[in-house]
């Protein structure tokens, strides 16, 4: 029998598969939150290129993997940074949201800039 | 140990059961209320695609309004309106296209067929929003037979022309409403769950910064173990369907 060849989306996928089985919680949560940042930084593209499908898109991204972290938070084990967290991503939902129905540029380059701030802070407390 | 690196006093059931209850009502909605966000960004991009169309549609409308405006001058020769009526053709093919091949999620938005659609934008049953889009087709429009070969037939294609123009205004108004009202439902589901949330006593307007501000305070005051602790829910299945 000969082995299907994959295609180059199932070889990256399988590739993170792999990858992600071995992350723990932490290296997760910087997974996504740089995955996010490229979806807010393909959603300004999207809007700089005038490409409304890209947008959508990226959008739709953007927004899954914001509704996953904000259901991954657990309100007992951490409840005020879970609250300080489930702010920030209900914050970022609306500003996903405005950016997309006005088109504007602006509001997901500063969504780069607040999450970029947020993995910082991450590795800061990682690495004290 | 956790109550100290919390910062919190109740971390169990027991510790308040009116907070802990609270706090797994917050569990549940952040989940239906996760997905409605989504609902809503998709709605937002089928409204950003048919306005696009309909936009598209408006413009190869109102050329055809101009050459109709230019075929109604006794001036001109047949050969002239002759040339004109092969470029309103063109358009009208044009906008046939755009009609039948403007779609979201296979879905087609402006062939008179997007009808009656529900949208669920919030968590109830009741949250929908029931959305339809007029059909944009030339023959819609009472385009399909414009014709400017004699100076008189153009006369009656600016009237054609001109009441074109007004229905494709309308579908756009009726697109733009649609948005709008996705913008408030998004708005309203925010202070719904805030309100509801009842942690906080006051809730202005939505600050951004403010809220990223308290955030990585509060990171700093944790760890990053913390923080991990706080998506413990996260999951690896989950996520990887994340990653396409």
């Amino acid at each position: 029998m000969t082995a299907r060849k994959l295609l180059p989306r199932e070889v990256a996928r399988t590739y993170k598969q792999v990858e992600i089985a071995g992350f723990g919680k932490t290296d997760l949560l910087v997974t996504i939150y740089s995955t996010l940042i490229t979806q807010f930084r393909r959603s300004a593209l999207a809007i700089e290129n005038n490409n409304i499908a890209a947008r959508g898109e990226a959008v739709s991204n953007a927004l899954e993997l914001i509704g996953e972290l904000r259901q991954s938070l657990d309100f007992h084990k951490a409840p005020e940074l879970a609250m300080n967290l489930e702010d920030f991503y209900m914050t970022a939902t609306q500003t996903v949201l405005k950016g997309h129905r006005h088109a504007d540029r602006n509001s997901f380059l500063q969504l780069v800039n607040e999450f970029s701030a947020v993995v910082t802070a991450f590795e800061e407390s990682l690495n004290s | 140990m956790l109550q100290v690196s919390t910062g919190r006093l109740i971390n169990r059931a027991s510790d308040g059961p009116a907070l802990s209850a609270m706090l797994s009502r917050l569990d549940a909605e952040i989940r239906s209320s996760a997905q409605a966000s989504r609902n809503i960004g998709d709605a937002m991009s089928l409204g950003a695609v048919a306005d696009a169309g309909a936009q598209s549609v408006t413009e190869n409308v109102q050329r055809i309004r101009e050459l109709s405006v230019q075929a109604a001058n006794d001036t001109l020769t047949d050969g002239d309106r002759q040339a004109i009526q092969q470029e309103i053709n063109s358009l009208r093919s044009g906008i046939d296209q755009i009609a039948s091949s403007t779609n979201f999620n296979q879905r087609n938005l402006l062939d008179g067929s997007f009808t009656n659609q529900n949208i669920q934008v919030g968590t109830g049953s009741a949250d929908s929003v029931n959305v339809s889009i007029g059909s944009l087709t030339s023959g819609a429009l009472g385009l399909e037979n414009i014709d400017v070969s004699t100076s008189a037939n153009a006369r009656a294609a600016i009237t054609s022309s001109s009441d074109a123009l007004e229905t494709t205004l309308s579908v756009r108004s009726q697109v733009g409403s649609f948005q709008n009202s996705m913008e408030s439902t998004a708005s309203n589901l925010m202070s719904s769950r805030i309100q509801s949330s009842a942690t906080r006593s006051s809730w202005g307007d939505t600050d951004f910064a403010e809220a990223s501000t308290n955030l990585q305070m509060s990171l700093l005051r944790s760890s990053t173990s913390l923080a991990a602790l706080a998506h413990y829910n996260a999951s690896e299945n989950s996520i990887l369907n994340l990653f396409r």
